[in-house]
């Protein structure tokens, strides 16, 4: 490697600037300080890094020294010190003192003094002085304990800490305290090793298993200190109609109903959003909403005539359903054998096994792991220390698998969802041979390389009993854990917060730090504690503080706007906007198409498929990736003015909120009845100031217009009431989340 | 090392011999040079030093040096320059004269930090200074707390933790956090400051 690469120099800047920390604190073991020095020698960067550091040690040092002194100090030099230096001696009282009283006694006691140095007798003086006078001294007494009942350095000084508390809901918001769970989850920071882990050098993690309380507590803790550091304050709460909008959306990948939105907005009971996670989690919504987007990233929208979507999807729901647990699924993924037909997990493979199992490989990589590996199939990476043969390694493991035709035609899918090209065509069956023989490749300089099945240091023996993609699954669960399970938590961590701790989220590696490692790597060990459970830690990020907050910039965060391109701080919830299939679920609800039991789940995900199908493209390339325009282009505005979706939507939401109208005899209090019931259903708020007016002149119009006849009144009342929900719908506002 | 700077490290070696030579009638421009240099030499004594307590005791030694050679020293010559001269010799006596397990750094680290800490643009001190002061008033009032305490030569860590009730493992993160805080902060204000220089500074 080379040495200066930049990611090798940020890493070592973060390894010189973790040793800096301690070594001011004296917390240094001896080989601590050779490796400080080797960093200091070797890396001009980590050179200039140690001089600015220690200067800015040295001058809190120095300053500090005399913020307790300074008042009467500079009474006494002013009559000692000469004129001309007055201004400079502001600022070095301390040594200019000294320095004067060496003069002085240089005269006479020249010898005596440079072995008692009048430093030492001068700090006496000082301390003495200090203790009188310091009005700095004086008010510490009444800091200290105020810091000391907030038990933390939670972010806010006092009294903004009060007013945040007002705004924030108890049962969400216990000010950030550092837990007292402090101590057990000290083991799992292996970037704060502190002095008293240099006692026990052992270093191996523990991993503890903390409650959820304590893991979503620990995670406000980090946070707010991260903000601190940033000097950032976090946006104010978001108020519960936005938010209830925005947990349905990440949870059910849907807009709550009317009544959904006003039982929640209505409760005034404390622990009504924990409450609510907690049923959006454990209902079978929340499965088929991941199994949907897990869908897509396991073998893609385009049509694959071997691939069985519904069935796959149907496996994914019922394992985050009830058996949540990630590591699981990816083996099954990967080990998956049969008939895509029957065995949902068959269907990955079964898609990306085509050009000697490359996409296989680099899917694999990218969307368990987080590694874009597909460039190393063919020369070792530029930036990161991927290196070609890793992929072929990799790619090694697929090497057993094959496609075969399936034997009869009973493997043929059911008939009730034979829905054309969503179902195979072609009758396959994924198997595992017995000899596989390693991947042969050529690197650039055309020499022939042989690869054999290994991955995270493991290899895999070549053997006619070894299953290697068993082996790999089993790999991916032990030694590859971290790699797996970080690459899931940022993952879903991007998916409530729009962006990774890493970004692109699925380029994890050296090159690419994450942005606040430490609550990355304490989420990730927690995810791999919990044996991976999926729904906990979507419960811990939804239950965070971070995600209670608004979507608003403040004048304290401006900076924080990663939608311009720098790095996400986190300290508000970015606007998503919604994804092809939230925005058809939202509709399909709008429209009473929604499926209301898990039954009829199954026929309406086949009809959704059609739907979204037309937006997605192929990129045809080696790694079988899809776009879809479906995200704020042309064709996603052309559906919404006028597609059959938002036509029907549109007809039936006015159809609903208009059935009770009496028809004789329509009021003012209609037209603001129907204008705030059409807007609680569409956008999950009441409307605005603005809106009300405009639309209420529109209605109103509509009432006094001289029509004679009584159901052509209607007709045109029902007309507006269309054009207003026309205008919600293709508000901005509608598809994106706030 | 030069021949003449050879020299001069002997003659500082034994000041007694020296000390005939202290000026009764210091020049008052001088001392203000020396006066205003003292905190950039303690800057570039911890650098090389690395810890506070010696970096003082160098100081002193160093400082008693500066006095005694003071009319040696050529005006208009740059005194900064002079005065660092002579640190980096006390800095080499100190280091010969401590017992090694004292030492914390090896001889090549300070070697190589003092050289390059010498060529280090100077002119920029006194805006960090003040960038410091400004970014110290930008902290949040319990880190500012922290972080005087941190400095506060009469409070231990052990103390601080204690009066803050939090384990002191937690008040070095927070110590090391502000610290980066600080540091970060003093590179952007330097960066503004370039870009518009205030008025008179």
């Amino acid at each position: 490697m080379d040495p200066s690469s930049p990611s090798q120099s940020q890493s070592r800047l973060r390894e010189l600037s973790s040793l800096l920390d301690r070594f001011c604190e004296g917390a240094l073991a001896p080989e601590e300080i050779q490796k400080l020095e080797t960093l200091v020698i070797e890396d001009a960067c980590c050179l200039q890094y140690y001089l600015d550091y220690m200067q800015i040690h040295g001058q809190l040092t120095w300053d500090q020294c005399q913020t307790g002194e300074r008042r009467k100090l500079s009474a006494m030099i002013k009559g000692v010190a000469h004129r001309s230096t007055r201004r400079v001696m502001q600022t070095t009282y301390r040594y200019a003192t000294s320095a004067i009283l060496v003069l002085a006694v240089c005269l006479g006691f020249w010898t005596w003094i440079s072995e008692n140095t009048s430093h030492r007798d001068q700090t006496v003086v000082d301390n003495q002085l200090a203790e009188k006078v310091s009005p700095d001294f004086d008010e510490q007494p009444q800091l200290v304990p105020g810091i000391a009942s907030h038990g933390s350095t939670s972010q806010q000084s006092p009294d903004k800490n009060e007013e945040t508390a007002s705004t924030l809901r108890p049962d969400m918001l216990q000010p950030a305290q550092e837990p007292q769970i402090a101590e057990k989850t000290a083991v799992f920071d292996s970037s704060k090793r502190h002095i008293q882990d240099s006692d026990n050098s052992s270093t191996a993690p523990v991993l503890v298993s903390l409650s959820d309380d304590e893991i979503v507590q620990k995670i406000d803790y980090e946070l707010s200190e991260e903000w601190a550091a940033a000097e950032l304050t976090p946006t104010a709460q978001a108020d519960d109609a936005t938010w209830i909008r925005r947990v349905y959306m990440d949870l059910w990948g849907r807009i709550p109903t009317v009544r959904e939105l006003n039982s929640f907005v209505d409760a005034s009971d404390d622990g009504k959003r924990r409450q609510i996670i907690h049923r959006l989690v454990n209902d079978m919504q929340f499965g088929r909403h991941y199994a949907e987007g897990w869908t897509n990233l396991l073998v893609g929208m385009q049509p694959n005539r071997m691939v069985h979507r519904p069935q796959l999807r149907n496996y994914l729901a019922n394992r985050f359903n009830q058996n949540p647990h990630w590591d699981a699924i990816v083996g099954e993924l990967i080990a998956a054998e049969g008939n895509p037909a029957e065995d949902g997990p068959s269907n990955f493979l079964v898609a990306h096994l085509n050009n000697q199992a490359v996409p296989a490989t680099a899917v694999t990589a990218r969307l368990f792991l987080c590694k874009q590996m597909q460039c190393v199939q063919c020369h070792n990476h530029p930036f990161n220390n991927m290196t070609q043969d890793e992929f072929w390694q990799l790619n090694s493991f697929f090497k057993q698998t094959r496609i075969q035709q399936a034997q009869s035609q009973q493997l043929m899918s059911p008939p009730s969802m034979t829905s054309a090209s969503l179902v195979p065509s072609i009758p396959v069956q994924l198997v595992s041979l017995k000899q596989g023989g390693p991947t042969f490749y050529e690197s650039r300089n055309e020499l022939m390389h042989v690869a054999f099945p290994e991955y995270a240091g493991i290899k895999v023996k070549e053997d006619d009993q070894v299953n290697r993609r068993v082996e790999l699954a089993q790999i991916l669960k032990t030694n590859g854990q971290r790699e797996l399970a970080s690459a899931f938590v940022n993952r879903v961590w991007a998916h409530f917060f729009s962006y990774g701790f890493v970004n692109p989220i699925d380029d994890l590696g050296s090159h690419n730090p994450p942005v606040y490692p430490q609550i990355f790597n304490f989420v990730t060990e927690q995810f791999i504690a919990s044996n991976f459970d999926v729904k906990r830690l979507m419960t811990w990020i939804c239950r965070s503080q971070l995600y209670q907050l608004s979507s608003l910039t403040a004048s304290d965060n401006l900076d924080d706007h990663p939608e311009s391109g720098t790095s996400p701080l986190f300290t508000r919830v970015y606007l998503k906007p919604m994804t092809a299939e939230q925005l058809y679920d939202s509709c399909s609800l709008l429209s009473a198409n929604y499926p209301s039991d898990e039954n009829t789940f199954a026929e309406y995900e086949v009809s959704r498929d059609t739907w979204i199908r037309q937006f997605s493209r192929s990129s045809q390339n080696d790694e079988n990736q899809e776009t879809t325009s479906l995200n704020g282009t042309i064709p996603q505005a052309l559906e919404l003015i006028n597609g059959p979706l938002s036509n029907s939507t549109i007809r039936h939401i006015t159809r609903e909120v208009s059935k009770d109208l009496d028809q004789g005899r329509l009021t003012a209090d209609d037209d603001v009845k129907m204008i705030s019931a059409i807007s609680r259903r569409i956008l999950s708020r009441d409307p605005s100031e603005k809106e009300m007016q405009a639309y209420r002149r529109v209605l109103m119009s509509v009432r006094q217009s001289a029509t004679p006849k009584e159901e052509l009144l209607i007709r045109n009342y029902q007309q507006a009431l269309e054009d207003i929900a026309w205008a919600y719908l293709n508000a901005n506002e509608f598809t994106l989340v706030q | 090392m030069n021949m003449s700077d050879k020299k001069q490290h002997d003659e500082t070696g034994n000041p007694e011999t020296s000390s005939h030579k202290v000026p009764i009638q210091a020049d008052p421009e001088l001392i203000g040079l020396f006066t205003k240099i003292q905190r950039r030499l303690y800057l570039f004594i911890l650098q090389a030093t690395g810890n506070p307590d010696q970096a003082e005791e160098v100081l002193q030694e160093t400082n008693v040096v500066i006095l005694t050679k003071l009319d040696q020293f050529q005006k208009g010559t740059n005194f900064h320059a002079w005065a660092c001269q002579i640190a980096h010799f006390e800095i080499l006596k100190f280091r010969q004269k401590k017992h090694r397990s004292k030492l914390i750094f090896s001889d090549d680290f300070v070697q190589h930090v003092v050289s390059s800490a010498l060529q280090q643009d100077d002119s920029l001190n006194e805006l960090k200074q003040k960038a410091l002061r400004k970014c110290l008033t930008k902290l949040r009032p319990q880190d500012r707390e922290i972080i005087e305490q941190r400095y506060n030569p009469d409070v231990t860590t052990e103390q601080l933790a204690e009066l803050l009730h939090r384990p002191a493992n937690s008040i070095y993160q927070s110590i090391g956090r502000i610290r980066r805080t600080l540091l970060d902060c003093v590179k952007r204000e330097l960066s503004l400051e370039k870009v518009h220089p205030i008025p008179g500074q």
